[in-house]
């Protein structure tokens, strides 16, 4: 499989960019050229357009873009990680706990998903916003809290086949306690379409964010984000388009990258969708 | 006299499915003593692996064990807590399966299975659980203990792979060893080698052995008593000589007639 990983474009090219991106946001203090909050209300500083001593030109208020979005990447890209390693432990967990178990402990989780699935769930994490106010880590936490249903409903449907296999009754016949089968026996076969799940999470759990922070329910000015750069930026999108394009080119790019390394994946691990 | 180790005594175990009642297991007694291999011969569907899971209560819903006694050692198997029973699995009783590749984890090395099967049940250091699975390896005659450790089962033939199941079973010295069709996935001649590890092993701990399988050929070589399973009963119990010399049952009798024999003019 690993063969195939490095064979696939796709996923390198992916790949490629993704660890571009989180070097970037990980490299921050060392890249920027300028401080990202430096004020700077020279008229003649403000709403430079790009040029050898600002990349990517300035803002409205005179600061120098390319450095805020490196800045701003750092924001965006952790918020999504630690959102998907939220939604990713409450994912696996119920998962595990209905494919294992099965009977009522599955009839509970599964209807808790159904319930959850009902809101519209964009909206939801607004209105959990709007009441806990914005904040880094309240955003890291709702989106987390609500988008682990797609991977749990995965990982139970693995565990419901894998847990009639022959090796699962064989550990059990061997003496293995529940959670050493649900965990060391079952789980790793289960892994890589999970990762695949959590793959695609990320570049959700990004998009989210973006949306927050433009809706300026996210992260908030002058800390900087892709959303909320673009945010401000659209007041002067006629006459200085780098503000929209720029932020707006790396979101995409971004969350592209992720979708193709776990399309890509799927296709190999999935072997209906292979060519012949 | 030989102690008897385990002793099922009128057993049922019946699966309730949605299009009635299905009896696997109809009012079954037999027992297994210290030392011995008993053989539990039959057809397809007579019962025989259902058997071997009631003994270590692995039969779950919509199957239950409805009435009976299981006594291993002196002890009520039935009675027995979860966490009881957990601990007897793999350590009193330990069960080989039909088909080793599907027993195997697919993503855990041969020796990653073995280690986490001592580390299941024994507070060892890592260290000490990989030292005794090189161990249980080169007792298994697996070739190259150090380099299979490392490998996926998918790697390995049938008969290494049914090697490594066997490690895995007498990793914590069971007395009694449960084999369901241990060799009926593997070749004539890596059968005879796995039959003959199991008569080797068996002599070494004195163990006990409780064979299930369909070939009498099987039975002949290893079994010192049989019981003849036929739609979920026993329908003939005794020593292999009574069994193969003077069958009772007409199925027996059928059973040994539709075993091939070799004409006179083709033996050697």
């Amino acid at each position: 499989m690993s063969k195939e990983i490095f064979k696939n474009k796709q996923i390198l090219f992916g790949l490629a960019v993704i660890i571009l991106m989180y070097a970037v946001a990980i490299l921050a203090p060392f890249i920027a050229t300028h401080d990202p909050n430096t004020l700077n209300l020279d008229p003649k500083e403000r709403l430079l357009p790009p040029s050898k001593a600002h990349w990517l030109g300035t803002d409205d208020l005179g600061r120098d873009l390319y450095s805020r979005m490196v800045y701003g990447g750092r924001i965006s890209l952790s918020v999504g990680f630690i959102a998907v390693l939220i939604l990713f432990l409450i994912g696996l967990v119920l998962g595990v706990a209905a494919g294992y178990y099965g009977g009522w402990v599955d009839t509970v989780i599964m209807r808790l998903i159904e319930v959850m699935l009902c809101f519209p769930s964009f909206y939801f994490i607004l209105m959990i916003l709007a009441f806990l106010g914005p904040s880094i880590f309240y955003i890291m936490l709702v989106i987390g809290v609500t988008s682990w249903m797609g991977l749990a409903r995965f990982v139970r449907a693995e565990f419901l086949s894998l847990r009639e296999r022959d090796f699962t009754t064989a550990a059990r016949a061997l003496g293995a306690s529940d959670a050493r089968i649900a965990f060391r026996h079952i789980l790793p076969n289960a892994l890589a379409p999970v990762f695949v799940s959590a793959t695609l999470a990320l570049g959700d759990a990004i998009l989210i964010e973006s949306g927050l922070s433009f809706l300026g329910l996210g992260v908030q000015i002058p800390t900087p984000s892709w959303g909320n750069i673009i945010s401000t930026g659209r007041f002067y999108i006629d006459s200085a388009w780098w503000l929209t394009i720029f932020p707006g080119f790396a979101i995409v790019i971004t969350v592209l990258s992720i979708y193709l390394v776990g399309e890509g994946l799927r296709t190999i691990l999935d072997p209906r969708l292979k060519r012949l | 006299m030989k102690m008897v180790l385990l002793e099922v005594k009128n057993l049922n175990t019946y699966f309730f499915t949605q299009t009635g009642i299905r009896e696997a297991v109809k009012d079954v007694s037999f027992s297994v003593k210290m030392g011995e291999t008993f053989g539990l011969v039959g057809e397809s569907g007579s019962g025989k692996s259902v058997t071997a899971l009631s003994i270590l209560r692995l039969i779950y819903e919509p199957g239950r064990i409805v009435s009976g006694s299981i006594l291993f050692d002196g002890r009520s198997v039935l009675a027995l807590s979860r966490e009881e029973m957990r601990g007897v699995r793999g350590k009193d009783i330990a069960m080989v399966f039909q088909e080793p590749l599907a027993a195997l984890n697919p993503v855990m090395t041969i020796g990653e299975q073995i280690t986490e099967q001592i580390l299941a049940h024994k507070k060892v250091s890592k260290k000490e659980a990989k030292a005794r699975a090189i161990e249980l390896m080169d007792e298994v005659r697996l070739s190259r203990p150090g380099d299979i450790f490392h490998e996926y089962p998918h790697r390995l033939s049938g008969g290494m792979r049914q090697r490594a199941m066997i490690a895995m079973a007498l990793s914590l010295r069971p007395k009694l060893l449960i084999a369901d069709e241990p060799t009926t996935a593997l070749d004539v001649t890596i059968q005879a080698e796995i039959l003959d590890l199991f008569r080797e092993i068996k002599e070494k701990h004195n163990m006990s052995i409780l064979f299930i399988t369909h070939d009498f050929g099987i039975v002949a070589q290893l079994a010192d008593r049989v019981g003849v399973m036929k739609k979920g009963t026993i329908v003939e119990e005794g020593s292999v000589d009574d069994i193969f010399y003077s069958p009772k049952d007409p199925y027996t009798k059928e059973l040994l007639e539709a075993v091939p024999k070799i004409p006179k003019e083709l033996r050697a």
